[in-house]
């Protein structure tokens, strides 16, 4: 079952078009990724999904019912934080939960049961202020699951922990996805991504580029390393092959992308480019491999 | 499309009760937790106090001008005009850092319409309104209890009553201009620095309008003058308009001070314009923005 349907989904602010016709599915139990540049238009489709920003186009149906009707009733079965954390700074963190809880319909108990499963416990009664991003971070992850809400849907939660806590929150979120819990996460951390995540979406200047499950957009292309003695010329006869995309050098090698990973017809294109390389093997491609090619070789520092 | 998306869920009177205790509930939470509400509150608190005391304490102090002067309670008439101004400080601090910070957007993804969002600030508002008054209220009662004049409490008289409603109205002005600043601001100090600001200009602003226009004989801007926001919410706080005994003394520094005469009634409704408007806008202004 589809929780989150989108279709040609649109932002338009004024002349500037920050998603253009988004258009994904989010099945039941998936733990989606949404990958993007900076000003991709992600946070503005987190924000359209969850009724804070009006959409100019398109059309969204969560839980099988069509939005904005649904969205009151689809809210009590969300929990979602989106951008930063969104919290009362003079609040402690258990003040904090109590008034989402109280929006939520929720108890005390729950609370102490959030506050537990992201190991706040001892930090509860600390005003918010003065928690770590870190901290933050996991309080928003309490927040969201006060509700026990079928789909969680979290803006960059990898932001600002330690590897200890970027273990602990991909763990939970784990352990929420094994209790048919479907997640929608945007995140910049790439290979938590693909680690955490069974799906991904990946958006560039505000349309979908490509979506579907991480181990297929991984496996869709295949890398090659290939070195010769003059990389010049093996770069410009990469480059003259029809195949071959996204051709850089790289140390002593040229990395290429092969559409259909045939590499005896690379070897045989070398040959004819009197190129016979020293190594030619394909690499296994990492979705940050796929991300970077897909959107133009942005850089980690860009990606958020 | 716009219209559908920004509506509340079903309007039964039932989630209606249940919605308002629940806005109620985290707004209290959140007041409860500022340490600004609570300094606000003990100042004022605090010159209501002194005042009802020292007035106590007078001889004759049924001549003085008591805003409720001989009923079950005492209210000094600083009661009013620092109350205005504690709470309309206080309500901009408060309501300011909502708007700004992102927890307006939270306070939406966990289940609240945009609407819904801002009903909880106007219960802010209402509330501490309510709070003010309860405070002058407890400290007038227990100062007849503790320092009780010679002949005995007597009960509210009309014009008691109408004293009250007079200083809630005076709050509900200085509470909503704070508002509307706070929630276009989005920044409590300098919500507050407008604020004041605004109140001071418009009485010094007052005063030189009154002095040209009894010059020229232009009874209209008296008239204009006597119901901008400020003067109003003065008025309205002031014991004069209530009690015969005071009238005449008032009419005269009136007259010389080329006031016009108000009504309670003329006031009351011009207090309720202003209140309506300042919230209208505030909510026009919140509307149009996405969170």
């Amino acid at each position: 079952m589809a929780i989150i349907e989108a279709r040609a989904l649109t932002k338009r602010y004024k002349d500037v078009v920050a998603v253009d016709q988004a258009t994904f599915d989010v099945e039941q139990g998936q733990v989606f990724g949404f990958l993007g540049p900076n000003g991709s238009g992600k946070t503005t489709t987190l924000g359209m999904l969850l009724g804070i920003v009006q959409p100019t186009g398109g059309s969204f149906r969560l839980f099988g019912a069509s939005a904005p009707k649904s969205l009151v009733a689809a809210r009590a079965r969300i929990g979602a934080t989106l951008e930063t954390p969104n919290f009362y700074p003079y609040l402690s963190g258990r003040d904090n939960l109590r008034v989402s809880a109280n929006l939520k319909g929720v108890g005390p108990e729950r609370i102490k049961e959030c506050l537990r499963l992201v190991g706040l416990t001892t930090r509860a009664k600390h005003r918010f202020k003065t928690y770590s991003l870190g901290m933050k971070q996991r309080l928003a992850l309490a927040a969201a699951m006060l509700n026990d809400p079928d789909l969680i849907m979290l803006d960059e939660p990898g932001n600002g922990l330690d590897p200890q806590g970027m273990t602990a929150i991909r763990e939970l979120i784990l352990r929420l996805a094994d209790q048919g819990k479907t997640i929608f996460l945007s995140s910049h951390l790439l290979w938590e991504v693909e680690r955490t995540c069974t799906h991904v979406a990946i958006i560039r200047d505000g349309q979908i580029i490509a979506t579907g499950a991480v181990k297929d957009i991984v496996a869709g292309a295949t890398r090659v390393a290939v070195k010769s003695d003059d990389l010049e010329q093996l770069r410009l006869a990469l480059e003259d092959y029809a195949d071959a995309s996204d051709v850089r050098v790289r140390g002593d090698a040229v990395v290429a992308t092969l559409a259909t990973g045939e590499l005896g017809n690379l070897s045989g294109h070398l040959a004819q480019h009197g190129i016979h390389p020293s190594h030619l093997a394909a690499e296994h491609r990492s979705l940050e491999d796929v991300f970077m090619q897909m959107t133009g070789g942005a850089t980690l520092e860009n990606i958020s | 499309m716009n219209r559908a998306w920004e509506s509340a869920p079903t309007k039964d009177a039932g989630r209606t009760r249940s919605l308002a205790r629940i806005l109620a509930r985290s707004e209290a939470l959140k007041a409860r937790k500022r340490l600004a509400v609570w300094i606000l509150f003990g100042i004022y608190a605090g010159a209501v106090a002194l005042t009802t005391i020292l007035i106590a304490k007078l001889p004759g102090f049924d001549e003085l001008p008591l805003v409720t002067a001989r009923g079950w309670t005492r209210i000094p008439v600083s009661a009013p005009s620092i109350g205005a101004l504690c709470l309309g400080v206080g309500l901009a601090l408060l309501v300011a850092p909502e708007f700004r910070w992102r927890t307006a957007r939270q306070n939406v993804i966990d289940g609240l319409s945009k609407s819904e969002f801002f009903a909880g600030k106007l219960l802010l508002w209402a509330g501490l309104v309510a709070a003010a008054l309860a405070v002058a209220w407890a400290l007038g009662a227990a100062s007849m209890l503790a320092l009780p004049p010679e002949d005995g409490p007597v009960a509210p008289t009309r014009a008691d009553l109408k004293a009250w409603t007079g200083f809630a109205l005076a709050l509900g002005v200085w509470g909503g201009a704070a508002f509307l600043l706070a929630s276009v601001v989005r920044s409590g100090g300098p919500a507050v620095g407008v604020l004041l600001g605004f109140f001071f200009l418009e009485s010094m602003g007052a005063v030189a309008v009154r002095a040209i226009a009894t010059m020229r004989g232009w009874d209209f801007a008296l008239s204009v003058v006597d119901y901008s926001p400020g003067v109003v919410a003065d008025t309205l706080g002031a014991p004069w308009l209530y009690y015969d005994s005071l009238a005449l003394m008032s009419a005269m520094q009136r007259a010389t001070a080329g006031r016009s005469d108000a009504s309670f009634e003329a006031l009351a409704v011009a207090a309720l314009a202003y209140i309506a408007a300042f919230a209208a806008l505030s909510y026009a202004n919140f509307r149009k923005r996405d969170l």
